[in-house]
């Protein structure tokens, strides 16, 4: 790799952030969990595990076996969004960084990683119009709840080639985060009795040690399978800023599988399943604070997706990749009051080699766009619930070296 | 070479493109139910927050405003002040002037240095908004026949300049036979007295220890005058047959009353002699606890919660009648540093003021019982009290004074109830606000 491609790596590491904002649903338990994948993966539906080809994405450490190059590779996802929920619409966009990944070929079986990926995303905004009786008054107030922050994971990993059709990997790891909680109240409507806003901010930091196994298997040449395993501690939230009691959650253990195969000589189709035990975490939650209010409650859940990639037209040497995709999920958390929440989306993908060649790709940039829709917090009072519409783009580039 | 520099450069533009937050939407609301924030009120009473309050009148004299009160039986009867106020304007002159312009048949003006003065007349000029009667007042000019000092007089002592203190033979001021007189009815801005020639040589006599002007009223009043000019006549010696007129602007005024300033048990403030109120709050508010509906065990801690609105609740009262300001009053609070090597009504105050009153208060409001309380902002003051302290830091203030704005320029005072007042006491009243739920779940 050379020295510039290092810098740009670095920069990108450090700009990386685990979360951006990406729902309204992660005003629920710890948020909406976010995968940590490339745009290859993002178009297929998700399934990153058991992909033929360079597959930089972090649900499978054995996945980067065999890759001789060094080489980083990069994920940006800008999100816009239609909300409705209660009768009210609006629209919020957002970009977050959901992969950063080093690969480094040790020897000429293993290949080393340093990641960086997202996990759960915390960040949403919620700003409340109402009113407030103080005494024998009642004066407007206008609640902004602001939640930043996320957990991320970083794992330090190693993939070896046991043969041309079996490898393993594993990796270990952290998750870790912080997360910012600031409320403002503002009294828009006194300016003959002026009343100083409210703010407050409290904040915690997140550690969480990981470790993740992975073998990825060729029992033909045009079929691959792979399977990884997570295991996670305990996750313990410190308090920081102002001083909030400390928390501590049991992440799930995660289970991931899929398959990908030829299935024509230029079609390539994969699939994949990953699930999550969150129902761990719901022990950790606290009960409501007041006698009628909803609590949290967790669940595990699946992750299902699937595509097709078509190696596309040609010009020269360069191949076009078309890939389309769909993938459905189900969220982890809500209150009891509600319906279980869940998303799909449907992806098209397109990729695109910006330098070298088919077999020693320098630099190749993956586009997937994403039509989905998230759906959650339905309720007897609110029985149509939160609807998020959205459009998705996800942006890789994946640079190599000699 | 060109590929891979592109391909970074692609890569860093990513990154500084992507940065974006996300933008607060009004659309999840009901995602938080039961809201996140409480605010809501609670009224400290003066004995939780006030440890004691006191006034001090000994601002501004009478010599020092730039108005003059003539009243009589003003406010009367009722106790203590029966029959009711009365005051006397004082004003003593400066010397003749030596010289007068006048026009010769010419029609040039020229300078005389050998006037005649032949006697002049007073002019006085009336704040006819604040001047009170309840008819037509007789006002009468004396000249003073007792050595007195302008700056100390006051309606018993002729001096009290604190080593020498001389009493009037006549409180009020000893005067001699009336000069003139001339009846002033409301509405009514400019009165004019004649001054014979004798009586405008001795007010202009500056070797005399006695020489000024008394005036008077002989009915129900209170005028407040905010002008007094002598103007001789005189003739020149050039021109005998011409008659021009010379203002003498007096050098020294002031007025003396009876009864003095009442020290009530109320808070005073503003007036003349100009009072202060000052209050001593309690320091370490933060350590109070308060009744919270919503907080556990029913009560929470003021360093717990955000001070949103903080104001003194103060209950006008009835002050005494002859002393009702005139004219409707603006009070501020300002932060009292308070020394050990100082009376707390000499120590100096802030620059800034705490607080002050959102609207001027009428001067009906210490006519009788049954005025609405008013309210004194003071959030920023009572935060700092109410906050957390960090070592290392000075305490925050915590004496206020009560004064007027301007000061100087009103006779009556405003008049509140003190601590000691059963049902009327000053109250801190407070919009306080906490968080409901920041938690993790």
């Amino acid at each position: 790799m050379t020295r510039a491609a290092l810098l740009t790596a670095l920069l990108l590491l450090a700009g990386a952030h685990a979360a951006a904002g990406q729902s309204l649903l992660s005003t629920r338990g710890l948020g909406v969990p976010i995968a940590p994948v490339e745009a290859r993966a993002r178009a297929l539906g998700g399934a990153s595990i058991g992909l033929l080809g360079v597959s930089p994405s972090l649900g499978n450490p054995a996945g980067v076996a065999g890759t001789g190059f060094r080489g980083v590779a990069v994920a940006m996802q800008p999100t816009m969004r239609d909300v409705e929920f209660a009768g009210r619409a609006g629209s919020i966009d957002a970009t977050r960084f959901p992969l950063v990944r080093i690969l480094y070929p040790a020897s000429g079986r293993m290949t080393a990683t340093l990641a960086y990926g997202s996990f759960l995303d915390q960040t949403w905004a919620v700003e409340t119009e109402g009113t407030a009786v103080i005494g024998s008054d009642t004066v407007p107030t206008t609640d902004l709840v602001e939640s930043t922050g996320g957990i991320a994971q970083l794992h330090l990993g190693a993939a070896y080639t046991v043969s041309s059709a079996l490898a393993l990997g594993a990796s270990i790891g952290i998750y870790t985060g912080d997360l910012q909680r600031e409320i403002t109240r503002t009294f828009p409507d006194t300016l003959t009795s002026p009343l100083r806003s409210f703010q407050t901010r409290v904040s915690w930091n997140y550690r969480a040690p990981l470790a993740s196994l992975g073998i990825r298997w060729d029992p033909l040449p045009l079929l691959r399978i792979g399977a990884s395993f997570t295991w996670v501690g305990r996750l313990e939230a410190e308090g920081d800023d102002g001083d909030p009691p400390d928390r501590a959650y049991d992440l799930p253990l995660q289970f991931g599988a899929g398959a990908s195969a030829w299935l024509a000589p230029r079609v390539l189709a994969a699939v994949s399943a990953q699930w999550a035990g969150w129902s761990r975490a719901a022990d950790d939650f606290q009960p409501p604070a007041q006698a009628g209010e909803a609590g949290t409650v967790a669940r595990d859940v699946w992750n299902l997706g699937g595509g097709l990639e078509w190696s596309g037209p040609r010009a020269g040497e360069r191949s076009f990749p078309i890939r389309l995709g769909f993938h459905y999920a189900q969220l982890p958390f809500r209150l009891d009051s509600e319906a279980d929440a869940s998303e799909w989306a449907a992806a098209l993908g397109l990729g695109l080699r910006l330098a070298g060649t088919e077999e020693t790709p320098l630099a190749v940039v993956d586009l997937a766009l994403e039509r989905g829709r998230r759906h959650g917090a339905s309720s007897d009072a609110t029985p149509d619930g939160l609807t998020e519409d959205f459009w998705r783009l996800t942006l890789s580039l994946n640079l190599f070296g000699r | 070479m060109i590929h891979r520099f592109l391909a970074g450069l692609l890569a860093a533009a990513l990154v500084l493109g992507a940065c974006g937050d996300e933008d607060p939407t009004g659309v999840g609301g009901p995602l938080l139910p039961g809201g996140v924030v409480r605010s809501f009120e609670v009224v400290l009473d003066a004995g939780t927050f006030l440890l004691a309050d006191t006034s001090a009148g000994q601002f501004h004299t009478p010599a020092q405003v730039g108005f003059l009160i003539v009243a009589h039986e003003f406010g009367g009867p009722s106790p203590p002040l029966e029959p009711g106020l009365e005051a006397h304007a004082l004003s003593r002159f400066g010397p003749a002037p030596g010289t007068v312009a006048f026009r010769d048949t010419a029609g040039n003006t020229r300078t005389d240095s050998l006037p005649r003065f032949i006697g002049g007349e007073l002019l006085l000029r009336f704040d006819t908004l604040r001047s009170q009667a309840p008819g037509p007042v007789r006002l009468r000019v004396y000249p003073i026949v007792e050595a007195w000092h302008p700056g100390s007089a006051s309606w018993t002592l002729r001096v009290d300049s604190g080593q020498v203190r001389l009493a009037w033979t006549e409180p009020g001021g000893t005067r001699g036979t009336a000069v003139d007189s001339a009846e002033w009815a409301a509405g009514r801005d400019t009165l004019t007295f004649t001054v014979d020639s004798a009586t405008a040589a001795a007010w202009t006599d500056t070797a005399n220890a006695a020489r000024g002007a008394l005036l008077l009223a002989e009915a129900e009043a209170r005028l407040r005058i905010t002008s007094v000019q002598l103007r001789l006549r005189a003739r020149p010696s050039a021109r005998p047959d011409t008659i021009v007129l010379s203002g003498v602007v007096p050098t020294l005024s002031t007025f003396v009353f009876d009864p003095p300033a009442p020290a009530t048990r109320a808070l005073q403030v503003t007036g003349t002699p100009t009072w202060r109120s000052f209050l001593r709050l309690r320091q370490r508010l933060d350590t109070l606890s308060v009744a919270c509906a919503d907080c556990p065990g029913g009560r929470v801690r003021l360093a717990d919660v955000v001070i949103n609105r903080a104001a003194l609740v103060l209950q006008p009262v009835a002050g005494p009648p002859g002393f009702i300001p005139e004219d409707s009053l603006l009070i501020e609070a300002r932060p009292v540093l308070v020394s050990e090597l100082l009376p707390l009504a000499r120590s100096p105050l802030a620059g800034r003021a705490a607080g002050v009153l959102q609207s001027r208060l009428a001067p009906a409001a210490f006519a009788g019982a049954g005025a609405a309380p008013v309210e004194l902002p003071l959030t920023s003051f009572v935060a700092a009290l109410a906050a957390t302290p960090v070592a290392g830091e000075p305490q925050p203030l915590n004496t206020l004074a009560l004064l007027g704005v301007p000061e100087g320029v009103l006779f009556g005072f405003a008049t509140f109830a003190s601590r000691d007042s059963v049902g009327a006491a000053p109250r801190l009243r407070l919009v306080v606000t906490r968080a409901i739920e920041v938690e993790l779940p």
